[in-house]
C-alpha cells in the first residue's frame, strides 16, 4: 500500500521552511488556504528536532465505521466516501496517530490519500511515497 | 474477581454474513397489503432538536393528524419520557384500563435523537397504560425508528384506538407519505416479519438502512409480558436486528390494538440533520468520548467486546447474581455464561451498536447460531449479544448455564415478542414453586409440563451443576423449562 513517510533527519520541523507541505495540502487538495485544515501537519519540539501527525493507512478507521464509507482502494490507500459518510468521528477518536482531521465547516472529516502533493514541495526533500504491505485488520 | 484480558485469538471464527432468509413470499404477501387510509405531508427535518409537530393516529377511525409541539412541551416535558407522558395524560382518563381504545402507544425520541457524533441518540421511549400494572410504563429502546422518525419530521408518534384487523402503519420521510394499510397474511414472528417489511419498503440495496419496522410476536397475543422490537439493518451483517422495548407490555397494547408493524422510511442520514444549536461543542464531545471509549473501555467495562453482560462476572463476585430465582448470588458455573465466554463468541470483527456513532457498541450480536428447538429449528440466526439481563434472566435465574441455549432462549423471547427479563424472572418464580412442591406435573396449573432439570434430554444433559448451597440445603438442582 502507499505510505506518506517522512525522514525526520533531512526535516528540521519547520524551522527553515515555510510548511510548504502543509500548505499545498491545504490548497490543492482541501482548497482552502488555512495550512491548519492539512491532513500533514509538522510539529517542533522546543529542545530540537519533531514529529509529525500524519496518515499511515492502518486501517483501524475502517473497521471502526459504521456506514463503510472508508474504505481501501486499489493502491492500499483508505479513502472516505462522502456521500456515504454520516459524520460520526468514530475515525477521528479512534485513531492512534491522531491522523483524521476535521473542522467546522464541513461534516465529514479528511484525511491524508497518500496522494504525494506535498511531497514535491518539501525543500528539504524530507518527504515520500512509499510502497508497504498492508497490515492485518485488527479488531478495535 | 481478576479483570479480563481481551485475546483476539480465542475469537470464534464464524462467518457474520450467514443467516437464513426469510424472503419468501414476500410479493403475495404485499400483494396482500389493503390501504385503508393514506395521506400527504410535508417532510422535514429538526431546527435545533424538534420538528415542532408530532403525529396522532388512530386505528380504528383511520384519522390521522399533526399536532403542534408547543413551548411549554418544551420546557415542561422535556425529553422522549416527557413527551410519552405528556400525550398520555391528555390521552386518557382516570378509569381508562390498558386495553381500552383511548390508552396511546407513544414512541418518542428526545431533542438530541439521531445526531451522530455523539454516543447514544439513537434512542426511543415507548410510553403507554401497562397491561401488567394499568398505569404508566416506559420503555427505552435503541435501533433506527426514533432517529427516521425524527427525521421524517415527527417529534412524537401517538398511536390510539383498536382497529379490528391487522394494519401496518407506514411513513414514508422521502416522499411525504403516511399509510395505514391493512395486512392479511404478514408473518407473524419479528425476524421473519422485519426482515420481510425492510425489504418491501426500501426502493433498493441502498435504500435497506433507511427503513426501520417495530414490530412483536406471537406471544404478545397471548400474554401480558409482549415487547416491541424496534429494527435496524446492520450493513455488514446485512441483516436487520433488533433493540428492544421489553418492559411493561407495550407489546401486548400493540397487538390489543391489531397493529402488526410500524415502518418508517427515513431520509439518507447525515451528520447534520439535527441541527443542534452548537453542533461544534457537540462534534468536539463527540470525539473526546470517542477518544475514551478506545483508551479506556478495553481495560475498564469493556462495552465494546461484551456489551452489558461484562457485569455477570462482577455481579457473582459480589453475590449479587440472581441464580435459581434469586435464591443464590452467585454459581460455580457461572463462567459458562461470563465474559470471558462472550468475548469470544460475539463476533468482534465488525461493527455493532444501534445507531451510528455509537462507539460503545453495546448492541452486540451473536451470530451463526443454529437453532435447536422450536419451529425454526435447524434455522441460522443472528441473535443480540446477550445483554447482561438476559445472561443473568434467562441464565443463571433459569439454571441455564449453557450459552447457546441461553442465546436460543433470548432469540425466541424476541422473535415471538416477550420480554427477557420478564419471562426469565417469571419462569425462575415458577421453577422454585414447583421445586418446592406447590406447582407440580398432574397439577392442572402446568398443563402437565415438568418445570425441572428433566423437561427434556437436552435441558438435563446441559443443566446446570447444583450450587454448593444447593446441596448443602439439599435443594434438588434445576435448569430451564419452555
Amino acid at each position: 500500500m502507499k505510505q506518506l513517510v517522512i525522514d525526520f533527519k533531512k526535516c528540521d520541523a519547520g524551522r527553515n521552511c515555510e510548511h510548504e507541505c502543509e500548505l499545498e495540502c491545504a490548497v490543492k487538495v482541501f482548497k482552502v488556504d488555512d495550512p491548519a485544515q492539512a491532513a500533514l501537519q509538522i510539529k517542533a519540539y522546543e529542545d530540537g528536532g519533531g514529529h509529525a501527525i500524519l496518515c499511515d493507512q492502518c486501517g483501524d478507521c475502517v473497521v471502526v465505521c459504521p456506514t463503510e464509507a472508508l474504505k481501501r482502494n486499489k493502491l492500499g490507500v483508505v479513502m472516505i466516501d462522502k456521500k456515504v459518510c454520516v459524520g460520526c468521528y468514530m475515525c477521528i477518536g479512534f485513531c492512534e496517530k491522531e491522523a483524521f482531521m476535521r473542522n467546522s465547516d464541513w461534516i465529514t472529516p479528511h484525511k491524508c490519500t497518500s496522494c504525494g502533493i506535498c511531497v514535491k514541495v518539501c525543500p528539504h526533500g524530507a518527504l515520500s511515497i512509499v510502497d508497504v504491505p498492508e497490515p492485518p485488520v485488527r479488531i478495535i | 474477581m481478576s479483570q479480563l484480558v481481551f485475546d483476539p485469538s480465542k475469537v470464534m471464527n464464524i462467518d457474520y454474513t450467514k443467516r437464513t432468509e426469510y424472503l419468501d413470499g414476500l410479493e403475495a404477501i404485499k400483494a396482500a397489503h389493503k390501504v385503508l387510509k393514506e395521506i400527504t405531508y410535508t417532510p422535514s427535518l429538526p431546527d435545533k432538536g424538534y420538528t415542532n409537530r408530532t403525529l396522532y393516529v388512530n386505528v380504528d377511525t383511520l384519522e390521522i393528524k399533526e399536532k403542534p409541539v408547543t413551548q411549554t412541551m418544551k420546557d415542561v416535558f422535556i425529553g422522549g419520557r416527557g413527551f410519552g407522558l405528556y400525550h398520555l395524560w391528555n390521552a386518557v382518563k382516570p378509569t381508562t384500563r390498558w386495553n381500552d381504545p383511548e390508552n396511546e402507544i407513544i414512541i418518542s425520541p428526545g431533542p438530541v435523537s439521531g445526531m451522530t457524533q455523539y454516543a447514544g441518540t439513537g434512542k426511543s421511549l415507548v410510553v403507554s397504560l401497562s397491561p401488567q400494572t394499568d398505569i404508566p410504563i416506559d420503555s427505552n429502546v435503541g435501533g433506527f425508528y426514533g432517529p427516521l422518525l425524527k427525521f421524517s419530521g415527527f417529534d412524537a408518534l401517538e398511536l390510539q384506538g383498536k382497529s379490528d384487523k391487522d394494519v401496518i402503519l407506514f411513513i414514508d420521510g422521502q416522499k411525504g407519505i403516511i399509510r395505514i394499510e391493512e395486512a392479511p397474511t404478514d408473518p407473524v414472528d419479528s425476524h421473519v416479519l422485519a426482515e420481510i417489511l425492510t425489504h418491501m419498503y426500501a426502493e433498493n440495496e441502498a435504500d435497506l438502512p433507511n427503513i426501520s419496522v417495530v414490530s412483536t410476536g406471537a406471544a404478545a397475543e397471548h400474554s401480558l409480558i409482549g415487547m416491541l422490537n424496534f429494527s435496524f439493518y446492520d450493513r455488514r451483517r446485512k441483516c436487520v436486528r433488533f433493540k428492544q422495548a421489553g418492559r411493561g407490555g407495550i407489546g401486548t397494547v400493540f397487538r390489543n390494538k391489531r397493529i402488526r408493524a410500524l415502518v418508517v422510511r427515513g431520509p439518507k442520514v447525515a451528520g447534520d440533520l439535527n441541527h443542534p444549536v452548537d453542533p461544534e461543542t457537540i462534534a468536539k464531545t463527540g470525539v473526546k468520548y470517542h477518544k475514551e471509549i478506545r483508551e479506556n473501555d478495553g481495560t475498564q467495562c469493556m462495552m465494546r467486546r461484551n456489551g452489558t453482560a461484562h457485569i455477570v462476572e462482577i455481579m457473582d463476585a459480589y453475590d449479587l447474581l440472581p441464580v435459581h430465582n434469586f435464591q443464590y448470588g452467585s454459581h460455580p458455573d457461572v463462567h459458562k455464561i461470563d465474559s470471558s465466554y462472550w468475548q469470544q463468541r460475539c463476533t468482534q470483527h465488525t461493527v455493532d451498536g444501534c445507531w451510528y456513532g455509537c462507539s460503545m457498541a453495546c448492541a452486540k450480536g451473536a451470530d451463526g447460531l443454529v437453532l435447536k428447538t422450536g419451529p425454526y429449528k435447524g434455522d441460522m440466526v443472528t441473535v443480540d449479544g446477550p445483554e447482561y439481563e438476559n445472561a443473568a434472566g434467562l441464565g443463571s435465574n433459569c439454571g441455564v448455564f449453557d450459552p447457546d441455549y441461553l442465546l436460543e432462549l433470548n432469540f425466541y423471547c424476541d422473535t415471538y415478542g416477550i420480554c427477557t427479563i420478564t419471562y426469565g424472572t417469571l419462569t425462575a418464580f415458577v421453577m422454585e414453586c414447583y421445586q418446592r412442591g406447590i406447582l407440580n406435573n398432574t397439577s392442572s396449573r402446568t398443563a402437565g409440563a415438568i418445570l425441572s432439570s428433566s423437561t427434556t434430554s437436552a435441558w438435563r444433559t446441559r443443566a446446570s451443576s447444583t450450587p454448593s448451597t444447593c446441596r448443602r440445603n439439599r435443594w434438588p438442582s434445576r435448569a430451564a423449562t419452555r
